[in-house]
């Protein structure tokens, strides 16, 4: 017996396989907006927004005359704004005195950080001491936060054949004349700039563990000294740099040595075992154990995250 | 008169007078009504008003690393400062419709 339909075509179960498979949508074709057709030259697209603007005058006009309306929202404003400040300041009225020996902050694990930081860790800098040996734990959370976070911005934000919509856009940027694209003055000024910036950046992540500064402030400033080159001298120069593969192999490589660094020092000093790791003399470049290490790796992945962030609200690409 | 005194005249001077600068340069942003005029009033306190309270910082610190340190942001203030200013007029000349009406444009 001969089949008129050997594979099943069109049936409801090669649809559902299909479905399930991700090449076919049963809402397909039915619940798009289409997206408007013209596109404006920058004079039309000029003429609309005076169009608009002139309708919300209007619309303002119009607005006036429900004055009551707004007066009573405004009063609602201002009645709230007066309890938010009342409850806060009623909450604040609790708080300990500013000083006090007796408030339950001044405990005894702050007199520990104080009192032995520097010897135990080997940073002269106690706050770097603090967040990068005692609880070096917790700051690679906040370094995998960013790492999330960069992670969820490239999937809602890059732009893609799988998202026309951010493409559509980002063709459009490309387009506007206003956008600083290689302009003589900013290039000079770039050109001393973004070198003093980087090596200022790279000095505040080196020295984290001798002066105020580390990991996280280092790492702002070299990521705004690549924004900047990216803003002077366009895409294409910074990516021959900072493109997708070198931020991915610098944020997993520094995230994963954090890791295992971090966990060789804690297992080793939660079985009282000898550890390679010395904090050497206090003051030197070399010294504190791993702080200067972890403060690179931190510097690392909030320089890729900063720039990655930028240009893909920018572009939609890194 | 003592030396460190005439030293904290000269650098309350300087810094009270970059303060004044800084002041006037707010509030011309606020009450100047274009682009271009706010840009004007903003540049004072970029320019000299950072720059007073800057040098009424190194008198104040004397020779030492600290001088140093506001010498390098002062350097930096002003080189940064010009370069943004170019970037906001050029802006402004390419998105501004009615140029014309609100100051004067070389042909």
């Amino acid at each position: 017996m001969s089949k008129p339909n050997p594979n099943y075509k069109g049936s409801a179960w090669d649809k559902f396989t299909r479905w399930v498979k991700g090449t076919y949508d049963p809402a397909d074709g039915k619940l798009e907006s289409t997206p408007p057709k013209d596109r404006l030259s920058p004079g039309e697209r000029a003429e609309r927004m005076l169009r608009e603007y002139d309708q919300s005058r209007f619309e303002e006009g119009v607005a006036k005359e429900i004055g009551a309306f707004q007066i009573i929202s405004r009063i609602f404003f201002v009645l709230m704004a007066l309890f938010m400040v009342i409850v806060l300041l009623y909450t604040v009225s609790f708080l300990p005195a500013f000083g006090d020996p007796n408030s339950p902050v001044n405990n005894e694990v702050s007199q520990r950080y104080i009192e032995q930081g520097l010897e135990e860790t080997g940073a002269v800098n106690i706050v770097a001491g603090m967040i990068l040996d005692y609880r070096a734990f917790d700051t690679f959370g906040e370094s995998c936060v960013l790492f999330v976070a960069l992670c969820c911005v490239t999937i809602l934000l890059r732009a893609d054949k799988k998202n026309e919509i951010r493409l559509r856009i980002r063709e459009e940027q490309e387009t506007l004349e206003y956008e600083p694209q290689e302009d003589n003055i900013l290039q000079q000024a770039a050109k001393i700039l973004v070198p003093l910036i980087v090596i200022f950046g790279i000095y505040v992540v080196l020295n984290g563990h001798i002066s105020p500064g580390g990991g996280f402030s280092g790492g702002a400033i070299i990521g705004t000294g690549l924004i900047l080159h990216l803003t002077a001298f366009g895409v294409g120069r910074t990516r021959r740099f900072m493109n997708e593969r070198v931020i991915k192999t610098l944020t997993v490589c520094a995230l994963t040595f954090y890791c295992f660094a971090k966990s060789y020092s804690f297992y080793t000093g939660a079985n009282h075992l000898e550890s390679i790791i010395t904090t050497g003399t206090p003051g030197a470049i070399l010294s504190a154990g791993l702080i200067v290490y972890l403060n690179i790796c931190v510097g690392i992945v909030v320089a890729c995250t900063m720039y990655s962030f930028y240009i893909l609200f920018r572009r939609g690409a890194i | 008169m003592e030396l460190s005194l005439i030293r904290f005249v000269i650098a309350a001077v300087l810094i009270a007078g970059g303060i004044a600068v800084m002041c006037i340069a707010t509030f011309g942003v606020f009450r100047l009504n274009t682009a271009m005029k706010r840009m004007h009033a903003a540049a004072m306190g970029d320019s000299m008003g950072i720059g007073m309270v800057m040098l009424g910082l190194i008198v104040v610190y004397g020779l030492s690393a600290s001088s140093l340190k506001v010498l390098a942001i002062l350097a930096l203030f002003w080189c940064a400062s010009p370069v943004c200013s170019h970037l906001l007029a050029k802006l402004e000349v390419m998105t501004n419709l009615n140029l014309e009406d609100e100051c004067e444009v070389p042909k």
